[in-house]
């Protein structure tokens, strides 16, 4: 039986902060530190958001209490108390003495909340900065005796930028907002599982590439749209046959045609072939996706007209049979 | 070209237009409906992350009043519509216009930046082409008139919206006196539309609310 009670006061613990993967990892140490410390003790976990509120109170209650006879020494992991922070409160008033409860939050606590007052230790655990990260990656990469050279770590910092620009971006959050919940510590352990499987000991950009490159890229029209104007046929043919194979819908052309329209008031040249290919869709001579090259070709060459008029009309022919 | 722009931002034109471009096409088969445009930041290419989707809008005169609380209906129910704190990816229906009064008004330097390069969606061919003729004065402001149809409705299509219109003429008939009071006793009880810094025009052939923030 434990009897720590006398040993060590505390019996509420509170995990919380937006770096969820830290958060998560101190727990998972602080439950196999206990597993160590008391052999015996029965490992209870729930999501407090999961039971109603009266299967939740039945739950936890005995567990609190401990007031069987024959009850083993536990501890108890409350995952996303906030949800339930009233009931917790009254539940929690009083704590078995071979019982400890672990109250783990996935994101930033309010101050208001009465979590704090009924926890005897809270660790918090805020937004990393990138160079807490970038040394995060290298410490998970030191244990495979693996290290990353300036310019991959530089990669790294700049990669973790883009992530937590898309997660603002997917959350819509304005400049002065903060991030609740920052997943970017997952990111980490995963690209270091990732560079862990190459098996390389030296870790360089090209490395840190091959890894990433499979992660999905979001922004698709203006990598497109950038091709077309820098007249690069190859990229823009890939790009086209891949959002063919993707099914990809009709609209994003549409939105390639509008931003290249935009473009055309800073370069010039393209302003009438992008009126030739307007003309060609719209009359149906050819599937947008082909005018799309066509018009990339014409950039460039530096040709003026996408097609010869006589080229034109034999298209239509062959097309309409007219 | 678009370097300066983050991932992220990117991304969320791209969510945008894509929200406009289903929403536009649903809404521009529907009956008085003559052309649905895209303008603001998303077309200037001044958008952030915090940018709402403003839309212009053409009907049939006489339709006013009750296209604009039906469209109203329609992308609040689809919960694209912008309204209180929920503004960026939002549609905002803060301009209607009918065939009538197809030059945008008052001219000035605003109006030319923010109108000249309107994305139409869907829309009626000769509606477009009469926008392009009446707002050349934009020109003189430094802004060409280079505001483009994507997708012209097909003869097909018109008919079957005329058809349609024809049908339900008698209930517009009667809803618009109602509505267009209704629309105008809120308009003369909101203290955003009395704030000398809000732009608002209503009238029987347009409707303009840029309220002050």
């Amino acid at each position: 039986m434990m009897s720590s009670a006398s040993t060590s006061p505390n019996k509420v613990f509170l995990f919380h902060g937006s770096d969820t993967f830290r958060s998560y990892t101190e727990l998972r140490t602080w439950k196999s530190r206990y597993a160590a410390r008391y052999p015996d003790a029965v490992e209870h976990s729930i999501s407090a958001d999961e039971l109603s509120e009266d299967r939740f109170a039945a739950w936890l209650q005995p567990l609190v209490m401990g007031d069987s006879l024959f009850s083993l020494p536990a501890f108890v992991v409350i995952k996303r108390p906030s949800s339930r922070e009233r009931q917790i409160e009254a539940l929690l008033a009083q704590v078995a003495a071979d019982t400890f409860v672990v109250l783990w939050e996935p994101g930033a606590l309010p101050e208001t909340s009465v979590l704090f007052s009924i926890s005897d230790q809270v660790k918090e655990f805020a937004i990393p900065g990138d160079t807490a990260l970038v040394h995060r990656l290298e410490t998970l990469l030191a244990s495979a005796e693996m290290t990353l050279d300036e310019d991959a770590r530089r990669h790294v910092s700049q990669l973790l930028r883009l992530e937590l620009e898309r997660v603002r971006g997917e959350k819509r959050l304005r400049s002065g907002q903060i991030l609740d919940v920052d997943e970017r510590g997952w990111w980490v352990a995963s690209l270091a599982l990732r560079l862990r499987a190459l098996g390389v000991s030296h870790i360089t950009q090209a490395h840190l590439e091959l890894v990433t490159s499979a992660d999905p890229v979001p922004a698709r029209v203006f990598g497109l749209v950038d091709a077309i104007l820098s007249g690069n046929t190859g990229e823009v043919a890939r790009t086209v046959a891949l959002w063919r194979d993707q099914s990809v819908d009709q609209g994003m052309y549409y939105a390639v045609l509008s931003l290249l329209g935009r473009s055309s008031k800073r370069v010039a040249a393209i302003s009438s072939l992008l009126a030739q290919v307007d003309l060609i869709i719209k009359n149906g001579l050819l599937d947008i996706e082909i005018a799309l090259c066509a018009l990339t070709d014409a950039i460039a060459k530096g040709k003026e007209e996408i097609f010869e008029d006589r080229l034109l009309w034999k298209v239509a022919v062959a097309r309409f049979g007219r | 070209m678009h370097s300066r722009r983050s991932e992220a931002e990117k991304c969320f034109w791209e969510q945008c237009w894509m929200r406009s471009w289903w929403a536009g096409l649903l809404v521009s088969n529907l009956p008085f409906v003559r052309l649905v445009g895209l303008n603001g930041s998303l077309v200037t290419g001044a958008w952030t992350t915090a940018s709402d989707i403003d839309w212009y809008i053409v009907v049939k005169p006489g339709s006013i009043y009750t296209m604009r609380a039906v469209l109203a209906l329609l992308l609040h129910c689809m919960g694209v519509r912008r309204h209180g704190n929920k503004v960026a990816a939002r549609i905002c229906l803060n301009r209607f216009a009918t065939s009538n009064l197809l030059k945008i008004g008052p001219e000035n330097e605003y109006h030319a930046r923010v109108f000249s390069g309107t994305v139409f969606l869907s829309g009626w061919n000769s509606e477009y082409e009469k926008f392009i003729q009446f707002n050349q004065w934009m020109y003189q402001y430094g802004y060409p008139v280079t505001a483009t149809l994507v997708l012209p409705k097909r003869n097909q299509a018109r008919i079957a919206q005329l058809l349609l219109e024809l049908m339900l003429t008698p209930l517009i008939v009667v809803s618009e006196p109602l509505v267009r009071r209704w629309q105008l006793k809120r308009a003369q009880h909101n203290p955003a539309v009395a704030n000398p810094q809000s732009r608002v025009r209503l009238s029987d052939d347009e409707l303009c609310f840029h309220l002050a923030k």
